[in-house]
């Protein structure tokens, strides 16, 4: 027969299930006959209940949150401030060297052209259009909808007449925005600390490769992020530019009533 | 309409967007993040001031280091990783285990209010602070955070049998220090 200190070793794996059938059929023997052994068992199912229930943040942590704030947020807004483009400069720096290539490449071809007349480049076949870029805009429908506020998410399902409304209003809303003269490109880059506030983002997935709308780039995914009657358009990773739309308050109100969403506790319609 | 489930790795995007600079998508992450690293690490170092200023240094050094990640980064892996290790570096340095008799916390009677459930709760806080820290992270890891024995094992560079070992060792030491609690609160 095990001893108890063996078998004491061998709860928690007992408790998961994680033991052999051998070594589970040894510990119920001993347990059988062990009073000890069944009193820690129910110690161990007891501070494991306590440990599972301990809440995410100590209560004597929650005084301490704010200054955790005062040390970080400065740090990142500093940044933010001081280097207003390095999102764009970062996305853009990985295809400088790309580009040098290509440069570089055709200027050697170019150059051996003239080196060498015969040379068959005028018999190369005319790329295809790119296949993507040329489909009608109408076949580029999302793939999914998904809105997140605050944390949480609410999909959107396929194939339904909510999702072709869904599809039809943001797009309507992506091509208004791009092409409107009075909202520039970056037109919010100085309003981040108003956009903070808000974690209300409608996020539609393409179907891969990229689709391009007017004016917004090729991405896969569009992001439309709502606050305080601002909305901004954000591509995925390629994506570096920003764009407003107007009557963002109503759009977003719109598309709320289409999503069957109640107004965010911390959204003003005020126009 | 509103179904609401946690983001399941739905962050993804706003990952992406820290990765590449985006200074507005980081401090998403960080008000998301914040009161769960916060808390983790206020559990291992069992001082609240102290996780303060370590959770700053986390999410700072995140902020500098995320541009470097590759593409599909696990955020809440990573962050625990940095966390953990802030943790271990500070336990490192100090080489002080501040340990406090579970009988001088003077449980009257066995748990049954709740005040005593929390009395219960808090001591076993002080117990988890008493074990070796590779063994309280790998606990409150799987226990309270949800990770699995391999993620676990990945964050701090040991196998997943390993995780589980510290892990099973941790659990029953609470239960030793509540059972020694009780019983030495008992008239």
């Amino acid at each position: 027969m095990m001893s108890c200190e063996r078998v004491e070793e061998m709860l928690p794996p007992y408790v998961d299930g994680d033991l052999s059938a051998e070594e589970t059929r040894e510990v119920d023997l001993h347990l059988d006959g062990c009073g000890e052994c069944v009193a820690t068992l129910g110690y161990l199912r007891r501070a494991d209940a306590i440990v599972a229930g301990w809440p995410q943040t100590p209560r004597h942590m929650q005084p301490h949150l704010a200054r955790i704030d005062e040390g970080v947020l400065p740090r990142i807004r500093q940044r933010r401030r001081l280097f207003p483009l390095l999102p764009r400069f970062n996305r853009v720096l990985p295809y400088a060297g790309l580009a040098t290539f290509v440069l570089v490449l055709g200027a050697a071809v170019l150059a051996l052209s003239m080196v060498l007349p015969g040379l068959p480049l005028t018999d190369a076949p005319k790329s295809a259009p790119n296949p993507v870029v040329s489909r009608p805009q109408e076949q580029l429908r999302p793939e999914s909808i998904t809105w997140y506020h605050d944390g949480r998410v609410a999909d959107i399902g396929k194939g339904t007449e909510k999702f072709k409304n869904i599809v039809s209003a943001v797009e309507q809303l992506l091509q208004r925005g791009a092409r409107d003269p009075s909202h520039p490109g970056s037109a919010l880059s100085g309003d981040t600390e108003t956009m903070k506030r808000s974690g209300a983002v409608l996020e539609l997935i393409y179907p891969k490769p990229g689709v391009k709308h007017a004016g917004v780039g090729p991405h896969t995914h569009v992001l439309l992020r709502f606050d305080r009657g601002v909305t901004v358009l954000m591509g995925d990773a390629k994506y570096t530019e920003k764009l407003s739309v107007p009557n963002a308050t109503e759009q977003e109100k719109r598309l709320r009533d289409l999503l069957g969403l109640p107004p965010p506790t911390l959204f003003a319609y005020d126009g | 309409m509103e179904e609401v489930v946690r983001m399941p790795g739905g962050d993804s995007l706003i990952v992406e967007q820290a990765r590449h600079g985006d200074a507005l998508a980081f401090e998403a992450i960080y008000r998301e993040y914040q009161p769960q690293i916060a808390g983790y690490l206020c559990r291992l170092v069992q001082d609240p001031e102290l996780a303060a200023d370590l959770t700053q240094d986390v999410f700072i050094s995140a902020y500098k280091a995320i541009g470097r990640t590759q593409p599909g980064l696990k955020l809440r892996a990573w962050l625990y990783t940095i966390a953990t290790n802030a943790a271990m570096s500070h336990h490192r340095r100090r080489r002080v285990v501040q340990w406090s008799p579970l009988d001088d916390r003077g449980t009257d009677s066995p748990t049954e209010g709740p005040e005593d459930r929390y009395a219960a709760r808090e001591e076993l806080s002080d117990a988890l602070h008493a074990l070796p820290p590779e063994q309280s992270a790998c606990l409150l890891l799987s226990a309270r955070d949800g990770f699995t024995f391999e993620e676990i094992g990945k964050m701090l560079g040991i196998s997943e049998a390993a995780a589980k070992t510290r892990a099973y060792r941790a659990r029953l030491a609470l239960a030793r220090a509540l059972r020694a609690s009780e019983e030495g609160a008992r008239p």
